[in-house]
């Protein structure tokens, strides 16, 4: 691997990977919120696994129903309004545009040896390993 | 919290498909934190990944009687979930930068000598702002998703991936190139240049 191959795929990826590396330091900061266990009863249709996600289903019922009630009353039937279709913002456009003129695929995909850079004795824990060797 | 390695998690899982039930509750208690993280990694938001979280711990004490010991839990967890969230998106067919919200970026400089992107001016990466890469990577095809979030977010190896997402290395590393590829193109501006 050149010089300045090594430079040329730095600078191309460099941003996204060091991107993607700090997304992944901070996503393993996360920890979820505490799921206790409880084993389903052996027999039982009615399995009580998880106590929060069914009081949160409530709390999420009863806000809906509120929002029912207090909604301005609808049209009926072909006087029924119709919601209004937002426009897309012109930089939806311009990246939709951009992934219909370029396939998902590149049109001739590189080869097991031409991605070496993406195995994982380059890319994982190797301090003195970079895209220069290989 | 208990915090186990994949050695101690596949004995509790051994342990859970010949009836120990307790060992099943442990194992959860070890492994939720990495299955939460895996599906807000998949764009999810909090709630919604618990769900899934619990949804696949269900499904994984379902099927424990097909459980072969021996085998990496782990990854067999792993591939559960990539199932779940599959069936969420399918069902919600999400858009946007939602799920992963990120307080506050982590630092982007390299402390490791020769890891790549050291060269590339620090203006650069400060650019590339958190919210605008979990975006991007919401625009990409599922399977082009699926293989960074497993290779880049949660530092899973070629194999590894591979199993989760049910394809060949190959594949993956396809897929991979590809979405790198993809990001480019979403992130650049029109000009050409980085942001």
């Amino acid at each position: 691997m050149s010089e300045m191959e090594d430079r040329e795929l730095k600078q191309r990826y460099g941003p996204i990977l060091n991107g993607l590396e700090a997304m992944g330091k901070d996503l393993r900061r996360r920890t979820c919120p505490g799921i206790a266990w409880q084993t389903p009863q052996r027999g039982n249709r009615h399995w009580a696994v998880l106590a929060w996600p069914a009081a949160a289903a409530a709390v999420a019922a009863a806000v809906l129903a509120a929002m029912f009630l207090l909604a301005p009353p609808a049209g009926h039937g072909d006087n029924a309004p119709v919601a209004a279709i937002a426009e897309p913002h012109e930089d939806d456009l311009l990246v939709m545009e951009m992934l219909v003129r370029e396939p998902a695929q590149p049109a001739t995909s590189p080869s097991n040896d031409e991605l070496w850079w993406l195995d994982d004795a380059v890319l994982n824990d190797a301090p003195t390993t970079n895209l220069g060797e290989g | 919290m208990m915090s186990l390695d994949r050695t101690g998690r596949t004995d509790l899982m051994d342990r859970a498909a010949s009836g120990d039930d307790t060992a099943f509750g442990q194992l959860a208690l070890a492994a939720q934190d990495d299955l939460y993280r895996f599906a807000l990694a998949h764009g999810l938001k909090g709630a919604d990944a618990a769900e899934v979280t619990q949804e696949t711990f269900l499904r994984a004490f379902r099927g424990r009687d097909a459980w072969r010991k021996g085998s990496d839990v782990s990854g067999w967890l792993y591939g559960i979930a990539i199932n779940v969230v599959r069936e969420f998106h399918r069902r919600n067919r999400r858009r946007g930068a939602e799920g992963l919200e990120l307080d506050e970026m982590a630092p982007a400089d390299c402390d490791r000598p020769g890891r790549i992107g050291q060269d590339v001016p620090s203006e650069v990466d400060a650019a590339l702002t958190a919210q605008r890469l979990a975006w991007a990577l919401e625009q990409l095809p599922p399977r082009q998703h699926e293989a960074v979030v497993c290779r880049f977010l949660m530092c899973l190896s070629l194999q590894e991936t591979a199993d989760v997402m049910g394809c060949a290395e190959g594949t993956v590393k396809a897929a991979v190139f590809a979405a790198l590829e993809n990001l480019r193109k979403i992130i650049k501006t029109p000009s050409g240049a980085w942001p």
